[in-house]
């Protein structure tokens, strides 16, 4: 059986540590984030059937809306365990050897996260040197690749937080 | 070692890791990156990912997968899957197996707002199972329905795969939508068809009952709204009113402002469904971005190319390469989880089948095989060993055994196997709206 974001999927249980219920929270924000560029898509279809004036590179906001909200939405994922895995083959071991596994593969995950958050700050970074801007609006492309930066250092936090609660049987 | 070596050597490695219990889309992700490195070097691979994460997840045609599950989120929360049977209970429920006929229409309706299958199985295991049990339906018969039933949410357009195909694929979402119509309507009728058949020489799993059908034009006043949105979201992306982000995007504001209106989203749920939103969202994004990498690695490998050569040059007539691929994805369907499958193989199948002859244009067969990938996902989420919608009922009924959800969904599968084959004999089936609306 695979695990996915079903949502009859039980909620975790109590003693969830801080930085995981941060997910939480970020991810709601990420969520109204999304809310809100939908909202502003909404004005600028209106705006531009019918009174012929849409809002001026809402396509640019809506892309750099939506990939900001994609990466609040990761450290939520991990929080709940939510990456999709294949269990069919290893379901005949003890429970508790599984929970390591899956705590090894957390560690992993944290690594590569970790790892993808020091090529984003490279790259906030080099768009802050060049100074480069979206084409319509001429927005500063970098705050929002270093907000991605931060998000995936959640990430690889909430990937060891997950990794410890593993190994020590709370999950 | 040879770039095709490699590539093969990659997929083993990546395999092994995924039967290891690592997660799908990091598995991806690492053995992709650790080709990308041995065919080129660290400092190339740094310099990809610099700023690949980004770009990559600040695309404006993707940002309609978060769009639509939030959309298909704040429906399900609304009640209106409840809503939606009600009325379809009150004009089928007087047949013989009525309300599992009730059950398959009302997730076609749901299926044109939600565009994934969990959550329409989750949403009707919810809503429709009770009621079923209540006029003592049999329960596997009753799972079945409603695991098929969740199948509508992607076969039906808006669907999270069709918009996945279109992104790696490079196809347009809005003529693969339009495509998918007919043949999603098509298997809301063969699955009424296999329970008139079912019921019809096993009476005892739907027993006749005296269903309190209501007042119809009552049920129907409730769901007119969400009925309203389906059609001017599908429609307004089939007439070119707007695209499908647009479209997704006034579908999720419409839902929550008619939540609001109705007052059936209370401000938790509204903040579940963002919660929702995000959990799927975040699932989907790591396998992308997983199969983004590998493909990278792929590409390099020229594996693709060759294996298009070389299956171009075995002279095997096209349909006969289109039905073992097909086989193949219904076999790899069982076992898989069905986007990454789509994300692993697509690189690989989908130059195959355009390298292929079948008297349509290019753009035409990528259309058409859109649509028969889309129909054995749609296998693949309910047959057995590994059928996602039947885990997901499962969990919801817990006192119907699993193998008894499987044996009532077999009908239904066998009812998609004729329509698959249906689709491939006659690509006029999928590609006849793309036509006329163009």
């Amino acid at each position: 059986m695979s695990q996915t974001g079903d949502p009859a999927r039980p909620q975790p249980a109590a003693h969830i540590p801080f930085i995981e219920r941060m997910a939480g929270w970020i991810a709601v924000l990420g969520g109204l984030l999304l809310l809100a560029m939908a909202g502003l898509v909404v004005v600028s279809v209106i705006g531009r059937r019918f009174f012929n004036s849409p809002v001026n590179g809402d396509f640019e906001l809506v892309s750099m809306g939506a990939a900001i909200a994609v990466f609040t939405f990761l450290p939520y994922t991990q929080a709940r365990r939510g990456n999709i895995l294949v269990d069919t083959f290893t379901n005949w071991l003890p429970a508790r050897t599984n929970r390591l596994i899956d705590a090894f593969w957390d560690v992993v995950y944290a690594a590569t996260m970790g790892f993808l958050a020091v090529c984003l700050i490279d790259g906030a970074y080099e768009h802050y040197r060049t100074g480069q801007t979206t084409m319509l609006l001429q927005v500063a492309i970098w705050p929002a690749i270093a907000l991605s930066a931060a998000l995936m250092v959640l990430l690889t936090m909430v990937a060891l937080a997950t990794a410890l609660r593993l190994i020590r049987g709370q999950l | 070692m040879s770039g095709l070596t490699l590539a093969f050597f990659g997929f083993g490695a990546m395999l092994l890791l995924i039967a290891l219990r690592m997660p799908i889309g990091l598995s991806m992700l690492v053995v992709g990156a650790l080709g990308f490195v041995y065919q080129s070097s660290w400092g190339a691979f740094f310099s990809y990912m610099k700023t690949n994460t980004y770009h990559q997840f600040a695309n404006y045609t993707l940002s309609v997968i978060p769009l639509f599950i939030l959309m298909g989120a704040l429906a399900e929360r609304s009640g209106i899957s409840t809503a939606l049977f009600r009325a379809a209970e009150a004009f089928a429920g007087r047949l013989r197996g009525g309300l599992a006929m009730a059950v398959i229409w009302a997730c076609t309706a749901f299926g044109a707002i939600c565009g994934s299958s969990v959550a329409t199985t989750a949403t009707f295991g919810r809503a429709a199972l009770p009621e079923l049990q209540r006029y003592k339906y049999d329960g596997g018969f009753a799972t079945g329905t409603i695991a098929i039933g969740g199948t509508l949410g992607i076969l039906i357009p808006p669907s999270v795969i069709l918009v996945v195909y279109a992104i790696t694929t490079e196809q347009n979402i809005a003529k693969l939508f339009k495509a998918a119509l007919i043949p999603g309507l098509m298997a809301a009728l063969f699955y009424c068809i296999a329970i008139a058949w079912v019921v019809r020489r096993r009476p005892h799993l739907a027993p006749e009952a005296e269903v309190h059908v209501g007042n119809r034009l009552k049920v129907l006043a409730a769901v007119w709204p969400v009925l309203l949105i389906a059609v001017i979201v599908v429609g307004g992306i089939y007439g070119g009113v707007f695209t499908p982000t647009e479209g997704a995007a006034f579908g999720a504001i419409a839902m929550l402002l008619v939540g609001l209106l109705q007052r059936s989203l209370s401000l938790e749920a509204i903040v579940g469904a963002l919660k929702q939103t995000a959990d799927t969202t975040g699932m989907i994004f790591i396998i992308l971005l997983g199969s983004e990498v590998f493909n990278a690695f792929l590409a390099r490998s020229q594996m693709p190319t060759l294996a298009a050569e070389w299956v171009t040059s075995q002279g095997l007539p096209p349909y006969v390469v289109m039905v073992c691929l097909l086989a193949l994805y219904i076999l790899l369907g069982a076992v898989m989880d069905e986007l990454a499958m789509l994300l692993l193989t697509l690189p690989v199948f989908f130059p195959i089948v355009q390298a292929l002859d079948f008297g349509l244009p290019a753009d035409e067969v990528a259309i058409w095989f859109g649509i028969l990938v889309l129909i054995v996902v749609g296998i693949g989420l309910t047959a057995p060993p590994i059928g996602l919608n039947v885990f997901v009922i499962s969990s919801i009924a817990r006192t119907v055994p699993i193998a008894s959800t499987y044996r009532g969904v077999l009908p239904f599968i066998g009812m998609d196997i004729i329509r698959l084959g249906l689709v491939v004999a006659f690509p006029s089936l999928a590609l006849w709206l793309v036509r006329v609306l163009s």
